[in-house]
């Protein structure tokens, strides 16, 4: 791509990033799922006891980083572990977005259900719609859709029994088709989730943009869930369902599959519909995965820490024309990890940093912050998978040392100039570089950013069609 | 055996799994004393016997990202303590 930087570029609108503390879903997370199923009396009581109350959740300084409370930053100076850390001052509602109950996402969960699929107790819906009216993001019309009657096949023994985080019996979510392996009543379950947090970051979104729902032309899902019967397993399209939910009545949408790396690719498409003008509004949304709750509970309970993974979480990103801000979505400085890359980290950040960054003559040390995989490193380091962000700026230092940017000494250094603590909970695509995005936003506007390089990297070899795994990559920078 | 995680701490408990036996007795080695001699991939014992550009290429750039000194540092006590060579 040789496009010149100028009024042609796209940017971005707008970022949100939402929450659902969800811990009575948490043991329909893959991990819990398959432990509980081992029998093991114990577990379901220690997990119970290891789960944290709304509050807590609303308090925990990532997520207050997350809805855009506190700075990525700010957590260097907050003493760990985090979770013992209660942030007087915290907020269910910030800039980019908010944080709901439990009790508000089992409303969410019945009015995401067009098939009388989820049942739910009617008090519970009662308190559901009460709540979500106090989100301000919906309309008397859809709370309506909270409430109405459930046409679930009850008694079904193909259904799911809904609990909440005290054990007490929720409601039930039955199965799709009779013997349609894609279609349990799990899976239908992990899909109405990715479709009612995805449709919550879109609401949040257009409420903080201030535009009509009406006006998104095209929606990008970049989630990791897979929509579809038996015919065909993960066909889609979610992002036109959750587009439905939000009221986007002038949009439809694709679902871009790509693991945790979708989100940038995501992005970069958008911005190339919003370039050539086939849409003007378009939107990147990419819901939670719930398969990811509890993924790495085991490594809490041994260390006797809350189960961190309870929280759902969403992000949506409006993409649209050159608005006047000067924030620039540099699709002239996209990069790719291609076939032939390789699996070297060398060749992997050749690829995706300082290639797109030559097209630019920039160095690396030209770019202000690096968003990369942001998960927080609370909830990876006790089970074994690290310190996810700071390896990934250890790399990219390691590379301005081969290109003699910085001195060796300077790689140690590296993370607290150009990148930052990793703040994201652990669901897949989420925690891939665009949370950031929403950070560095009202930044690159006011000028106290220049550039923000965003990173994400996918495990395709997970699926066991290639032993490759991908990344996307691109700038977003501010006009001189 | 030749170890390649970049944490110091992931590194001895690999290092301590494949000599003395998994030190968190969660896996099939719990108790098992194998005695290997272990390295990292980035020890100098490693790096000499390994084609420069080969190194340079796979290797390198992992290397400077990597808290090598005290990931020697852990991995060298293990291997005094508990390799059989």
């Amino acid at each position: 791509m040789t496009t010149e930087p100028g009024g042609a570029l796209p940017t971005i609108r707008g970022v949100s990033c939402v929450l659902a503390h969800t811990p009575g879903l948490l043991r329909y997370g893959s991990k819990p799922t398959r432990e509980l199923a081992k029998e093991d009396a114990t577990l379901s009581v220690r997990m119970r006891q290891h789960l944290r109350t709304f509050a807590d959740a609303v308090a925990y300084p990532p997520n207050q980083v997350f809805i855009g409370n506190r700075t990525p930053e700010s957590l260097w100076d907050v003493p760990e572990p985090w979770w013992r850390y209660r942030e007087a001052s915290a907020k269910t509602r910030g800039p980019f977005g908010q944080i709901v109950s439990e009790d508000a996402f089992w409303g969410l969960l019945r009015m995401s259900d067009d098939f009388g699929l989820v049942d739910i107790e009617r008090s519970r819906l009662d308190t559901a719609a009460t709540q979500l009216r106090a989100t301000e993001l919906w309309s008397d019309a859809e709370l309506e859709r909270v409430v109405r009657p459930a046409s679930a096949t009850s008694g079904s023994e193909a259904q799911l029994t809904l609990h909440a985080a005290d054990g007490a019996q929720v409601g039930h979510v039955a199965r799709g088709y009779p013997d349609d392996s894609s279609q349990t009543a799990d899976i239908l379950l992990e899909n109405l989730a990715c479709k009612a947090s995805g449709a919550l970051a879109i609401k949040q979104l257009l409420c903080q943009v201030g535009m009509a729902p009406n006006e998104v032309e095209y929606l990008l899902g970049c989630g990791e869930e897979a929509v579809g019967d038996r015919y065909q397993r993960g066909g889609g399209s979610i992002s036109k369902a959750m587009a439905e939910m939000a009221g986007c009545s002038n949009a439809t949408g694709s679902d871009v599959k790509a693991f945790c790396c979708a989100p940038v690719h995501a992005l970069v498409m958008a911005g190339a519909l919003v370039q050539s003008g086939i849409y003007k509004n378009v939107v990147v949304v990419g819901g939670a995965s719930l398969a990811k709750l509890g993924m790495k509970m085991l490594g809490h309970l041994a260390k006797d820490m809350p189960l961190l993974e309870d929280t759902l979480a969403a992000v949506a990103i409006l993409v649209g024309p050159a608005d006047g801000s000067g924030v620039r979505l540099r699709l002239d400085a996209v990069g790719r990890h291609t076939v032939m890359s390789g699996g070297a980290a060398g060749a992997i950040y050749e690829a995706l940093v300082t290639k797109p960054l030559d097209q630019l003559g920039l160095r690396i040390t030209d770019v202000d912050k690096y968003a990369v995989e942001l998960h927080n490193p609370e909830i990876t380091f006790p089970a074994g998978a690290g310190n996810v962000p700071r390896t990934n700026y250890r790399i990219i230092a390691g590379l301005a040392v081969m290109r003699g940017e910085i001195k060796r000494d300077e790689v140690e250094a590296f993370e607290r100039v150009h990148g930052m603590p990793g703040f994201v909970p652990t669901q897949g695509h989420i925690p891939a570089a665009l949370p950031y995005l929403a950070h560095a936003l009202p930044r690159l506007r006011d000028g106290s950013l220049r550039n923000a390089f965003f990173i994400a990297k996918g495990s395709l070899f997970l699926g066991k069609m290639t032993n490759m795994s991908d990344g996307m990559s691109v700038l977003v920078d501010r006009a001189a | 055996m030749i170890l390649g995680a970049a944490e110091p701490v992931y590194v001895e408990m690999m290092a301590e799994t494949v000599t003395a036996g998994d030190p968190t007795y969660t896996g099939p080695l719990a108790g098992v004393s194998l005695g290997l001699p272990v390295y990292h991939v980035t020890e100098p014992e490693v790096r000499e016997i390994t084609d420069a550009s080969v190194y340079q290429d796979q290797i390198a750039l992992s290397e400077i990202a990597m808290e090598t000194d005290k990931i020697w540092e852990s991995i060298r006590a293990v291997r005094a303590k508990n390799s059989a060579t």
